[in-house]
């Protein structure tokens, strides 16, 4: 097993757990007319990274592996678990990462079976635990050997490039603009990784107001293409 | 300065009562107009000081016991001060079964140079519910303050038998954030939200599907189902009377849902007992009486969120002169 490679196919945006089909707020910015064009849409993505992902799902992530380096119980997960969903305040951001984890759960369970993966789903199945992506994705990137860095990286950049996708259908936005801001945003992915270990507890899971209403609006939403 | 206000809301019988309440200056809690006038128990907080200063710690503890039922209510807008070590405010409350407790606040306005720290531990027993509300403006807009404080952070946990079911952490924290950008104020001046935490939330989100189905000009707003037990309403908005009144107008739906649902219905208080209070204003409109009634638990039938809401536009609910002025919110907003 190759840690770079599979970093490369658990992470890749066709990896089939169903990640595409999710805007995470982004159809309800674009009806609205808010994000429009390159610029807006360029303030977006850098916005969602530093603000949001920062403090949300990249923070379970890097939570979820100081769990799994010190090998602490398993309540200490549930803990997460909960916090997570509890964090997770808008009902479609919430079943996103969900479906999203139980879907790369199964997928990944099929490639090569990890324990503690199977242990999760099981609780997850049972209806012990709820499940969410960013810890099942810590999980499975631990037991292959994937360093927390480039797992982070990986997560960050996979992340940013669901969102410059979706940019690109829904404004839309040119395909050379949307790779640019993807290139252009790698100084502030690697900002983001090497200040993640130092966040302080309280701070995990602040939410943006404007992108909460907008993301409940989305349920309300008359025409809509994604499902978040 | 360290201030203490603890408030017990205990039921006796049909009446929620106030028990073992403490406070010290510059805080005060009394009773919210007359204590005879319904079943359940209205409460005010009021504060002799021009707002929270430097270095100042509130400690708020509220217990809602076995079916008691309690509004509290603030004065006014709760301002924080130019600070330079910043001031805290830690709230405790416990419902305990069947009880039933509604805390929507006046708006906080961040002045200048301002920092303030809010923690709200909120822990719910089976069956017992909570209308929590909460805004937070930009600072004293007109006076050019916009986004001119130093950080605000507001957590509130809700636990409900013990499990955490909602936390929502909020930083506002300009010198770090693009607050005008999107994601975030997206050029409003004031947040708002809207917790409610009941066994009855999934139906109570039901009835907001019927209900809020158009957005406002004025403010923007969503609602979701945060838990199974849980519903949230986020808005913003350009003015903190008119997102005030609005939340102050759900709630008071949440609240009716609540009593609709379990069961009671409170008798309204006698035409000329309320008087008084409505001749504030003469354009407000005059609220729907009924004779007082003293029989047992009565159960009404076929009434849904929908038609309580139609009544709340009639029915201001313990007015403050403020409202009066303001008429109602969505008489203004409802377009």
């Amino acid at each position: 097993m190759q840690p770079l490679l599979t970093l490369l196919q658990i992470n890749d945006s066709m990896f089939p757990i169903g990640s595409f089909t999710h805007s995470y707020g982004l159809e309800s910015y674009v009806s609205q007319g808010i994000v429009k064009d390159t610029p807006s849409a360029t303030v977006y993505a850098k916005n969602m990274l530093r603000h949001s992902i920062y403090y949300n799902d990249a923070a379970f992530l890097q939570k979820a592996w100081a769990l799994l380096e010190a090998k602490k119980p398993v309540r200490e997960l549930q803990k997460l678990d909960e916090l997570v969903t509890a964090l997770k305040v808008p009902a479609e951001i919430r079943d996103a990462s969900k479906k999203l984890g139980i879907r790369f759960l199964k997928l990944t369970q099929e490639l090569r079976p990890v324990k503690k993966c199977s242990d999760y789903l099981n609780k997850i199945q049972e209806g012990k635990l709820h499940g969410h992506y960013a810890v099942a994705f810590a999980m499975y990137a631990h037991a292959s050997g994937i360093t927390l860095k480039d797992a982070l990286l990986a997560f960050y950049y996979n992340t940013l490039n669901g969102i410059v996708t979706n940019c690109a259908k829904l404004v839309p936005i040119g395909q050379g603009d949307a790779q640019k801001i993807l290139f252009d945003l790698q100084p502030t992915i690697k900002q983001l990784v090497d200040e993640q270990g130092s966040m302080e507890e309280e701070m995990i899971g602040l939410c943006c107001i404007g992108q909460e209403v907008r993301c409940m609006q989305h349920e309300k939403q008359y025409s809509r293409l994604y499902i978040s | 300065m360290l201030s203490t206000i603890r408030v017990n809301a205990e039921r006796e019988g049909k009446v929620t009562l106030l028990k073992e309440s403490s406070h010290n200056a510059p805080y005060k809690v009394i009773h919210y107009g007359s204590r005879h006038l319904h079943e359940h128990l209205e409460l005010i907080m009021m504060s002799a000081s021009p707002g929270i200063m430097d270095g100042d710690e509130i400690d708020i503890t509220v217990n809602v016991h076995e079916g008691a039922h309690l509004k509290f209510f603030t004065q006014s807008f709760s301002k924080l001060h130019p600070m330079e070590k910043g001031a805290v405010q830690r709230t405790k409350v416990q419902v305990k079964k069947d009880g039933l407790y509604k805390f929507i606040p006046h708006p906080v306005t961040p002045f200048a140079k301002s920092i303030f720290k809010t923690v709200n531990e909120i822990h719910l027993d089976e069956r017992a519910t909570l209308i929590w509300g909460d805004i937070i403006a930009s600072g004293r807009v007109h006076s050019g303050e916009s986004f001119q404080f130093t950080r605000l952070h507001s957590v509130t946990r809700v636990y409900s038998n013990k499990k955490l079911v909602l936390l929502d952490n909020q930083l506002i924290e300009p010198g770090h954030q693009p607050l005008n950008s999107i994601l975030f104020y997206e050029r409003y001046t004031h947040q708002a939200t809207l917790i409610y935490v009941s066994p009855f939330a999934a139906e109570l989100k039901a009835e907001l599907d019927e209900i809020l189905t158009s957005q406002y000009e004025e403010i923007t707003f969503g609602f979701t189902q945060c838990a199974p037990s849980a519903v949230m309403i986020r808005a913003m908005g350009n003015e903190g009377v008119m997102l005030y009144d609005w939340l102050s107008a759900m709630g008071q739906l949440c609240w009716e849902f609540t009593m609709h649902k379990q069961g009671l219905e409170e008798a309204e208080p006698e035409e000329e007992e309320k008087a008084p209070e409505l001749q504030a204003s003469e354009e407000t409109p005059v609220a729907k009486k009924q004779p007082k009634r003293t029989g047992p638990k009565r159960v009404k039938k076929g009434v849904t969120a929908k038609d309580q809401a139609k009544e709340l536009k009639a029915i201001p609910e313990a007015p403050t002169e403020e409202v009066l002025k303001e008429v109602f919110a969505e008489a203004v907003i409802e377009k």
